[in-house]
């Protein structure tokens, strides 16, 4: 990063109480400090998105250290028109993907079952649901999903941001994320079947 | 000649059109019609009704996944 650009002697006021609209505005005239208190905020939890992403902590940290440089270098084209932190996610995202092979995705198959017996959770008792070792299958089975379905279910379902937050990240429209987010879900489900028919403890 | 409607095929149809949109549907993001569509065909239809209850188990499941700590939590070294 360049050298820091002081500007108005800015009173330390805690995170909170400044807004990020206005540390995005000091950002952009070059306020150093100002952007660290963004890269602060956020790249925790961008950092636990890109690891759920990856799978690979070392690849997940690379890639939130080259998403805040460049995020830094071109704070003047974020004209504020989203959040900071869905711009700030599309870096990171872009950095994390350089990393993972593929051009051999295939679309994923859409598993509705139709005409076929749908397995029956619903006798399950709700705390089974609840439970670390169900939520820790799911994550398995989000882990193994191909890269382009984990990411969108990902971004809305896990980090819990809108379909429209979700497709302006991945600079796809709303159809593209919603029909990517609907299989991934779908095939989620149909492996979390296993889950069941194994038996979980 | 009349063309015949083969009734498991078009229950297939009813079905896949069902499951295709229960995302949507969990989301909040089906308009109306189409929304009472959906419920009302897994009213009856076991199967579309069982599809929409692990669907919404997945997606509750995935929400919850979201609050697990990960191996990258903590800043690196």
């Amino acid at each position: 990063m360049t050298e820091a650009t002081l500007t108005a002697p800015s009173l330390p006021l805690p995170d909170t109480a400044e807004n990020e609209e206005r540390l995005v505005s000091r950002a952009r005239n070059g306020d150093e400090a100002a952007f660290n208190q963004l890269a602060d905020r956020y790249s925790t939890r961008l950092r636990r998105t890109l690891f759920r992403i990856t799978r690979d902590c070392d690849a997940a940290y690379d890639a939130v250290q080259e998403a805040l440089i460049r995020a830094w270098k071109n704070i003047g084209r974020f004209e504020g028109r989203s959040r900071f932190y869905t711009w700030l996610t599309r870096i990171g995202i872009n950095e994390a993907y350089r990393g993972l092979r593929r051009h051999s995705e295939e679309p994923l198959e859409m598993i509705d079952l139709v005409g076929e017996r749908v397995p029956d959770w619903g006798s399950q008792p709700d705390r089974v649901f609840e439970s670390r070792e169900f939520l820790q299958a799911v994550d398995a089975a989000l882990a193994e999903l191909p890269l382009d379905y984990r990411t969108a279910v990902t971004l809305r379902d896990v980090e819990g941001l809108s379909t429209a937050e979700a497709a302006e990240v991945l600079g796809i429209g709303e159809r593209a994320l919603k029909s990517r987010l609907h299989r991934g879900r779908m095939a989620l489900r149909a492996e979390l079947d296993h889950y069941f028919e194994e038996g979980y403890g | 000649m009349t063309p015949t409607i083969n009734p498991i095929k078009r229950y297939h149809e009813m079905c896949r059109e069902t499951r295709a949109k229960m995302s949507d549907l969990i989301d909040g993001e089906l308009d109306p019609r189409d929304a009472r569509q959906v419920t009302r065909h897994a009213r009856w239809c076991p199967n579309c009704r069982r599809m929409l209850k692990d669907l919404e188990r997945t997606v509750e499941g995935l929400q919850a996944v979201g609050k697990l700590p990960t191996p990258a939590d903590e800043p690196p070294a």
